[in-house]
């Protein structure tokens, strides 16, 4: 026992990814702290809100490490596994929350709210926490679209939030009896979890293939509930496949991966009867009109999340790609295809978050800036952006060089951040150029990514 | 048409600094079935990748149906079949799904073969692939690769996850359709009994290099254990040379010797060289086996 636990409490400190979001969140804990003590208030908001950020990242990742910890036949077969290994979880949860405790004492009234205040966020905050190490332990991609939704629905409130606990102080004692139940709920599921529980599989992880294989069992459960919601949009496959279109072009061609790929659709389906309606419930609200509601100011929101919802229904397939060039498809021919593929799906994405996040709400809200030239430029320069950037990403991910694909990488997020900053502040002029600097760039890099995946090995 | 299906000269494959395979070289005949025995990391999964063109090989040259593996043209890969050693593709699709997407690809498909194999090996078409089992994936993954009644069927520790009576029937199938049809089949397998049974030509694969390549039966012929029994001391080498002596346990005035290329006159040698008794004992593929990756 006086062994066991410091060799648990090691497979979370030589876990790389936890070891850099644990530094970060002390080391900006601690900074932002002595930001504040400093006096130095604009500095110490953006490092804390990195210590916000990467909170959120660390307890994701808590759940992950604990589910991988549990989610296998020794936590039912060795004696004490699960205690001991629930308890190191614990103590590390408790340091964490005990640092953000440390953390806010002292700062009153450099923050200015009141005590009841504070102490409602810190429940709310925890809350959340636990919601999220309950995701990262869930870990799966459909649970983080009903949390986005839920996320929308209460930010609805969220600038009145202080007033709220405020006013209402019987409020943090709630928040604090759910994390309570959250934290109870936890511990109860972790020393019971068997492999035929739908949260047993998790995804991320390698080799992919196996997690994916028991997602696909995990899902079952999930989707048993979702069932009645999810056959109004379910698409159903053809019954009779044709034939591979051998000498049709290169469009056509790449349809027939899609005989294997339709569940994207009901993803954009539901971006587009859900999620829109709820972000136009959010932005709404008066105090959205600096922010949500200049669409300048959303650049990253509408670049990235096509990129990164592209990226991630394509991942997956990527893992099949090996047994599928097996098929009498020539190499080249299918690297295109794939290429077209995944350059469709980010275009199918791009024009759903366009058309839900931009044209429908500044349509509703601000009419008259549809008849700018400016608006039609930005509206081009997300989609072209967005092409640059997964191109580039397509490029890394055959560079085999891990020097170079650092150095693209800063270079790519100094990009991103440049232009979210710079953003309302772009003349038209400057836009135009952007977007033919975008789509030469993402041209270039597509000739570059095809070479690239050509030289692949696929396994 | 080409007298081999297979022809690999020299070939190498690192990962980095580590060398999987080293200089190997390879010939499958037309109509053969081609049996590769190695322990687990010798390299038999990265030789086959390489044969696919999955994997590009670092030196070397690599001929499969007379084509360049790395730049397969289409018409190669409709007569080249594959069962990778574990086949979980596509799990939200069901295999009657898989089958017809499968199907699509190919100018030729054999429907009836498959819905035959179906109804044998009792899988049920309506089932989604992510919840079969280990042996049922293995099953479909093999029926999948005869649809288009492919030339070369490669496979890849494809009797693994069956269970005897599959097993029986994946031999059985392979024998007929060697003998229906001029198809070659280049398989991995740890089952030495199975290879036995189908394999007319056998490689026997260590540390990435090839230590036997030849038929069975010359396999049999030249791997022997020999029983020798000899009043005086009995030298390391029996008077046959190191290099033909594979292992050699010794105690007092016995000794049980197994030797690589053997020949009759061995047991002469031996006999006049010793002074000793020897009875040659044969082998089966297993125990071969076992000698060789002593």
């Amino acid at each position: 026992m006086k062994q066991t636990l410091p060799q648990i409490f090691q497979l979370y400190f030589r876990n790389p990814s936890f070891r850099i979001l644990s530094i970060i969140f002390f080391l900006s804990a601690l900074i932002s702290k002595w930001l504040y003590l400093a006096h130095q208030t604009w500095w110490a908001e953006d490092v804390t809100t990195v210590l916000f950020i990467v909170t959120l990242w660390l307890t994701f990742y808590m759940g992950l490490i604990v589910k991988r910890q549990l989610a296998n036949h020794r936590a039912s077969l060795l004696p004490g596994y699960r205690r001991q290994h629930m308890m190191c979880f614990f103590v590390l949860y408790l340091i964490y929350v005990l640092v953000i405790m440390l953390w806010r004492d002292g700062l009153r009234p450099m923050i200015e709210i009141t005590e009841h205040a504070q102490q409602g966020i810190l429940a709310a905050c925890l809350l959340a926490a636990l919601g999220v190490t309950w995701i990262g332990y869930l870990s799966m991609g459909r649970i983080f679209i009903y949390f986005y939704a839920g996320i929308l629905i209460m930010a609805k409130q969220t600038l009145y939030l202080l007033d709220i606990f405020e006013q209402a102080v019987y409020l943090k004692y709630i928040l604090s009896a759910g994390s309570l139940l959250l934290v109870v709920g936890l511990a109860v599921r972790l020393t019971r979890l068997k492999e035929d529980h739908f949260e047993y599989g998790y995804l991320l992880a390698w080799p992919p293939r196996k997690y994916i294989v028991d997602q696909v069992k995990a899902s079952q459960s999930i989707s048993n509930i979702f069932d009645p919601w999810l056959k109004i949009f379910r698409v159903k496959r053809a019954p009779a496949i044709p034939p591979y279109p051998r000498d049709a072009n290169l469009f056509v061609r790449s349809r027939h991966w899609d005989y294997v790929d339709r569940m994207s659709i009901v993803s954009i389906l539901f971006w587009m009867t859900v999620a829109a309606p709820l972000y136009m419930l959010f932005i709404q609200r008066p105090e959205m009109e600096k922010f949500f509601r200049n669409v300048y100011t959303n650049f990253l929101l509408l670049t990235m999340t096509p990129v990164l919802v592209a990226l991630g229904s394509q991942y997956k397939r990527i893992t099949y790609w090996g047994y599928d060039l097996l098929k009498p498809v020539k190499k080249e021919s299918y690297v295109k295809e794939r290429g077209v593929v995944v350059l469709r799906t980010l275009f199918s994405y791009w024009i759903v978050f366009i058309v839900c996040l931009v044209l429908i709400p500044n349509y509703v809200f601000k009419p008259e800036v549809l008849h700018t030239l400016k608006f039609w430029a930005f509206f081009l320069l997300t989609g072209t952006f967005s092409f640059l950037t997964l191109t580039w990403i397509a490029y890394l991910g055959c560079e085999s060089d891990s020097k170079r694909v650092v150095i693209h990488g800063i270079i790519l997020a100094s990009l991103v951040l440049i232009y979210f900053s710079l953003m309302p502040a772009f003349s038209i002029l400057e836009m135009v150029m952007s977007n033919v600097v975008c789509l030469t760039g993402g041209v270039i890099l597509t000739k570059l990514a095809y070479r690239g995946w050509c030289e692949q090995e696929f396994v | 048409m080409d007298r081999y299906v297979i022809e690999a000269k020299d070939i190498s494959k690192n990962f980095g600094a580590k060398q999987v395979l080293d200089q190997l070289s390879l010939s499958v005949p037309a109509g053969s079935v081609f049996g590769l025995l190695g322990t687990n990391g010798a390299g038999k999964t990265t030789l086959i990748k390489c044969l696919l063109g999955l994997y590009k090989i670092s030196r070397g040259k690599i001929h499969v149906l007379g084509d360049d593996p790395w730049d397969f043209m289409e018409a190669t890969k409709e007569q080249l079949g594959y069962v990778p050693q574990s086949d979980r593709v596509y799990p939200w699709l069901t295999v009657k799904e898989l089958i017809a997407y499968t199907a699509s690809f190919y100018k030729h498909w054999n429907a009836p073969l498959i819905e035959k194999l179906i109804k044998e090996w009792r899988i049920n078409p309506e089932e989604k692939l992510g919840v079969l089992s280990e042996g049922e994936a293995q099953k479909v993954s093999i029926i999948l690769s005869l649809g288009h009644e492919p030339k070369l069927l490669v496979l890849d520790e494809p009797v693994a996850s069956l269970d005897p009576a599959a097993r029986r029937q994946f031999i059985k199938m392979i024998l007929q359709i060697v003998s229906d049809r001029e198809c070659a089949i280049f398989f991995s397998t740890h089952i030495t009994s199975d290879l036995e049974r189908v394999a007319d030509q056998v490689a026997v694969l260590k540390e990435g290099r090839i230590h036997f390549h030849g038929e069975l039966g010359a396999l049999k012929d030249e791997v022997k254990r020999l029983h020798i029994r000899s009043e005086q001391q009995l030298p390391d080498d029996l008077g046959l040379g190191r290099e033909k002596v594979i292992y050699c346990e010794s105690s007092a005035g016995e000794a049980i010797v197994s030797v690589r290329g053997f020949k009759k006159e061995f047991k002469d040698i031996i006999e006049a060289t010793c002074k000793a008794r020897v009875e040659v004992e044969d082998l089966n593929l297993e125990e071969i086996f076992l000698e060789l990756n002593r």
